[in-house]
């Protein structure tokens, strides 16, 4: 009896740990026909490369810092939590070296920017995607 | 005309010639006020007194202009006003360069730029960016930033290593310490470059940089004139065009809550008069949520050197001063940090920080001060 209650909890646990991790879809235009490690996109995101691995500007947007899907996409793929996202920007904008994404306040906003400029690459709750977009990668 | 003043001037005529979007414009800022006092004030050298607490010593305020003119070029403008115990704060355009991406992962800049000496050198007045309220002195020790010319960076993958390589070649006209003292002086042809590699938790660097010095010091001057009467020539006294130069490296690693840092250089003027300057430090971090302990323990070394011409006259007796920093730091949500700081600076016996005079320096006997620092460091 024991270990089904401890069997209950791990699974309330684990359910509760999949609730908390909304995933998220890396979206680009869909004639871009690059393909995307988490690496690319991680550097791609802090402004250390402007291109995409194929070739072609990249430029990425985001939602607004401080929300659920910044934090969630800094955690997840830039391997950064959001303060240290923004100890990193400090550092690349008073250098000089970068600025950081555009920050938009909706998936619909992001998904009709990006559907519109081959350019842009930039994230959305997954399942959010519609056909105008690539997802080139979950997390 | 300046080469700053000109830039600037370039600046404001594109700007009231084109019509910018607001998307095209954007500025940022930061400041650090910074208040200490020295308890001890045996130091007559320290930046604080004993009576009350300073305010201005090293406070900053700063407020950058980041204007992208095409696609791929910009105009990098930052005003600095740094606390001056006589004259309240001083504002300098202390950045006035343009920049211009270069492939995919370059970026070129002419104008005036930052120096990139060290690791810190960047971000040197962004106090919200490192756990100290300044990075350590010994090692940071180069009294300008910012130099005229052009500077290239480039970031580039190796392997595991992650790398930026920066390089400048320039001029940099304004004061330079010698003896302790800043006099008016310049550095031609200044070029070096800087490598930093990063591999996951572990960040290096190396620093190497030269430049052809001169210097128009009175405690120069009045050196060579004593000296004459020992057949010292004046030129070997003098620094007229002679070559300087700076060489350094460190190491960062971050340990789950724990970090770890070491810095080391060295400064030194090819000419046997003056004796070669070592800082290095080393210290760690402890992380607590919100707040970071830190300890840091700081030594500047002076070589033991004698002139071989006029022994006695122009002489290094050598020596070291050594610092140990304890702090914490707390992080005010994501943009503000205030710190808390206690220095304790001891001297060895008949340490002088240059070898040109005696008389430059204001004590050449041992010596301690305990500094406690506060500041407030915010960026917006």
């Amino acid at each position: 009896m024991k270990i089904s209650i401890h069997y209950i909890i791990a699974l309330v646990l684990m359910v509760c740990t999949l609730a908390a991790h909304a995933e998220l879809a890396v979206v680009v235009h869909p004639s871009n026909g690059t393909s995307l490690s988490k690496d690319d996109i991680q550097r791609i995101f802090l402004g250390k490369n402007r291109s995409f691995p194929g070739g072609g500007e990249a430029v990425p947007v985001s939602f607004l810092f401080g929300s659920k899907e910044s934090e969630e996409f800094s955690t997840s793929v830039l391997g950064k939590t959001p303060k240290q996202l923004k100890a990193y920007w400090a550092k690349m904008i008073f250098t000089g070296q970068g600025t950081p994404p555009k920050e938009l306040d909706n998936a619909g906003q992001i998904l009709d920017l990006v559907s519109k400029n081959p350019s842009l690459i930039g994230f959305v709750p997954a399942g959010s995607e519609n056909g105008s977009v690539k997802v080139v990668g979950k997390f | 005309m300046k080469l700053t003043h000109l830039l600037v001037a370039i600046f404001v005529s594109l700007f009231t010639t084109q019509v910018f979007a607001a998307d095209n414009i954007k500025f940022n800022g930061f400041a650090s006020v910074v208040s200490g006092i020295d308890l001890k004030d045996e130091n007559a050298d320290s930046d604080y007194n004993s009576q009350t607490f300073d305010n201005l010593p090293e406070s900053r305020l700063a407020l950058q202009m980041t204007a992208k003119l095409e696609d791929g070029v910009r105009f990098i403008g930052q005003a600095v006003a740094r606390g001056d115990a006589e004259e309240g704060f001083i504002s300098n355009y202390e950045w006035a360069y343009f920049d211009f991406n270069v492939g995919s992962s370059g970026k070129l800049k002419f104008g005036r730029v930052r120096v990139p000496f060290y690791k810190y050198s960047d971000y040197l007045d962004v106090g919200f960016a490192y756990h100290w309220i300044k990075p350590p002195e010994a090692q940071y020790a180069i009294s300008f930033r910012n130099a005229d010319g052009l500077s290239y960076t480039h970031n580039f993958q190796m392997g595991p290593l992650e790398n930026t390589l920066s390089a400048l070649y320039g001029r940099y006209q304004g004061n330079l310490t010698i003896g302790g003292q800043p006099s008016p002086g310049e550095i031609r042809n200044l070029a070096g470059l800087r490598w930093l590699m990063n591999a996951g938790s572990n960040e290096f660097y190396a620093s190497y940089w030269q430049g052809d010095c001169s210097i128009d010091s009175s405690v120069l001057t009045a050196t060579a004139g004593l000296l004459a009467p020992a057949g010292v020539a004046a030129e070997d006294v003098e620094i007229e065009g002679d070559l300087c130069y700076f060489y350094g490296g460190g190491y960062k690693g971050t340990f789950g809550d724990f970090g770890l840092h070491a810095e080391a250089g060295t400064i030194d003027v090819e000419d046997a008069a003056y004796a070669a300057f070592t800082g290095a430090f080393v210290g760690g971090t402890y992380q607590m949520g919100d707040y970071l302990l830190h300890l840091t323990y700081e030594m500047t070394t002076l070589d033991e050197e004698e002139y071989d011409t006029a022994p006695g006259a122009l002489e290094s007796t050598g020596g070291e001063i050594t610092n140990i920093i304890v702090g914490v730091r707390k992080d005010i949500g994501f943009s503000s940090a205030v710190k808390f700081e206690v220095h304790q600076y001891d001297t060895s016996e008949g340490y002088k920080p240059a070898n040109v005079a005696a008389a430059a320096h204001s004590s050449d006997d041992e010596y301690s001060a305990t500094i406690v620092k506060v500041a407030f460091d915010t960026m917006f």
